[in-house]
């Protein structure tokens, strides 16, 4: 397969390339593989420092058929990331993930195949911690183990939310006396591409009984916006990507006084037309809201009653559904107006990848080696 | 025969619906904790149980040492009866799962998974998760439970637990 002979020039979106090395010694990566982006960390077993820090859109882009010369990068047949979004016009778009689980095997294979190209050459043994969504299953970890295949020699899966407690809890801190322990009794409410995950962290690892999750999250909504705007702009060619793009710059909880029209220029008939987005964009993350509210509500039900007031306090929620405008205040309101006593919610935004990849090395550096699993090839 | 040996003979049918009823969610109490749904368990033992429990009590008439001894027994021979299911399955699946994989020598057996070779389509749905209390502190702990709680899942996909416990049941 030459498909990967390409850009080495791919996709960087935040990186710091941190300090060269040379040393052939077992390298750590921590990777949190997530349905729109992904986030890696990687550092040598002796060492603190890390020689990788990056996050990537996790996206492949297959070059079109009969392409020109010079139209892509080094005229590549598959780019990754920002390259693949950057020349969306010139190549086939595919997200090896949905629901945070790979739905496209060689896709998902291709881009693992990336992540290799972002560490150091000469790295000797490769071993990663992966996260998974808290509600994947056993067919999910195959799919990943067969995608890393060649990349990583060994590897160990872990549950999304432990390795987010485990990033989000500072170490050096936990002896000050000012410090307040996130993980002590919290929720955690994580709305990504695919799925939204709900979780109570109290000093533990939250078990099977402690966490629900729903196949509803930014990918739904996406959906939602779509539909609601198909019929009242049957004409205006509107594509998942444009609701996409909309969304992320107009999505809104607010009340209408409060809210930007989302107004979009979509191309008919080969003249820009602007069409106004804000009233779907609205029910679509209203449902959102609904569900997460449904969901925050169920598992606080479940928590041990002498809890749930300190837990109230420490509701956070993270991944990129928190971006949507005046998501913690709508959701603290709605739970206010349930009944629930002083709740008290918290928007970490996007900054959850990089807490999971952190947790992931974390984890990696303490385990040991009966829970590696080797993956043959 | 003493009265008491009379009475329960007398009162106490194999075929009552009641007990039978006693039985089988006895049965489910314990195949929900060996799958680790502690929660649903204690709800079947805290919720279902106290009501068939006194209507069987009821319906007997039989004097209530002579109840409490059968319950005592009754609940004994189910956790024995999933327990047993449990062991010969750990054995059996465990064969299996040795044997269905490609194993190149100096790979680390009991960790090893051939990628390639297992059926994902057949693989049972159901987070793998952890199903014990491990505190944060414990990386290791979480690590060993994930392991095991990965084991399981393969477990599952051979053998559902259900299988040997319903079975080792059915033949009371």
């Amino acid at each position: 397969m030459s498909k990967l002979t390409s850009t080495q020039a791919s996709a960087r979106v935040t990186s710091s390339a941190i300090i060269p090395s040379n040393s052939t010694d077992t390298l750590l990566v921590g990777l949190d593989w997530g349905t729109n982006l992904s986030s890696l960390h990687a550092a040598r077993r002796e060492s603190t420092e890390l020689v990788v820090q990056e996050q990537i859109p996790t996206v492949v882009g297959y070059a079109q058929e009969n392409i020109l010369d010079g139209v892509l990068p080094g005229d590549a047949r598959v780019l990754f990331g920002k390259q693949a979004q950057k020349h969306r016009q010139h190549v086939r778009l595919v997200r090896p993930l949905q629901g945070g689980v790979i739905a496209d095997r060689e896709a998902a294979k291709d881009f693992a195949r990336h992540l290799r190209t972002r560490l150091p050459e000469n790295s000797g043994d490769i071993r990663a911690v992966i996260g998974m969504p808290a509600s994947s299953d056993l067919a999910a970890r195959e799919n990943a183990r067969a995608a890393v295949q060649g990349v990583f020699q060994k590897v160990i899966f872990v549950p999304e939310p432990f390795l987010a407690a485990l990033g989000y809890r500072d170490d050096d801190r936990l002896t000050d006396s000012e410090y307040q322990d996130p993980v002590l009794n919290s929720l955690y409410v994580d709305i990504g591409a695919g799925s939204t995950d709900v979780c109570i962290v109290q000093g533990r690892y939250p078990t099977v009984d402690d966490q629900l999750s729903a196949p509803f999250a930014g990918d739904a909504v996406d959906q939602i916006i779509l539909d609601a705007a198909q019929i009242a702009y049957p004409d205006a060619g509107l594509t998942l990507a444009k609701v996409r793009e909309v969304k992320e710059k107009y999505s809104c909880v607010m009340e209408d006084e409060g809210q930007q029209p989302a107004i979009a220029t979509v191309m008919v008939a080969g003249k820009p037309v602007k069409i106004d987005l804000t009233a779907q964009i609205a029910a679509g993350c209203a449902a959102l809201l609904q569900k997460t509210f449904e969901m925050t509500s169920e598992l606080v039900g479940r928590a041990d009653p002498d809890s749930v007031g300190e837990l109230l306090q420490n509701v956070i929620v993270t991944g990129g559904g928190s971006l949507i405008r005046g998501f913690g205040v709508a959701l603290q309101t709605k739970l206010l107006e349930e009944g629930f006593e002083i709740p008290r919610v918290r928007v970490l935004g996007q900054g959850y990848k990089e807490y999971v990849a952190r947790g992931a090395l974390k984890t990696a550096r303490q385990a040991q080696d009966r829970h590696w699993q080797n993956i043959l090839g | 025969m003493s009265l008491l040996t009379a009475k329960t003979a007398a009162f106490a049918e194999p075929t009552d619906m009641r007990w039978s009823e006693l039985e089988r969610w006895t049965l489910e109490a314990c195949v929900l904790r060996a799958e680790g749904r502690e929660a649903e368990a204690v709800r079947v033992l805290q919720e279902r149980m106290p009501g068939l429990i006194r209507e069987w009590s009821v319906h007997c008439r039989l004097p209530k040492p002579v109840i409490q001894e059968r319950l005592r027994r009754m609940f004994a021979e189910k956790q024995d009866f999933v327990a047993r299911g449990l062991a010969q399955r750990r054995l059996i699946t465990s064969e299996l799962i040795a044997r269905g994989r490609d194993v190149p020598a100096g790979t680390n057996t009991a960790a090893t998974v051939s990628a390639a070779r297992q059926p994902v389509a057949s693989l049972p749905p159901g987070p793998v998760g952890l199903r014990q209390r491990v505190p944060l502190s414990d990386v290791v702990g979480m690590l060993d439970g994930l392991a095991e709680a990965e084991r399981e899942a393969r477990r599952e996909a051979i053998w559902p637990l259900r299988s040997p416990a319903t079975f080792a049941a059915a033949q009371l």
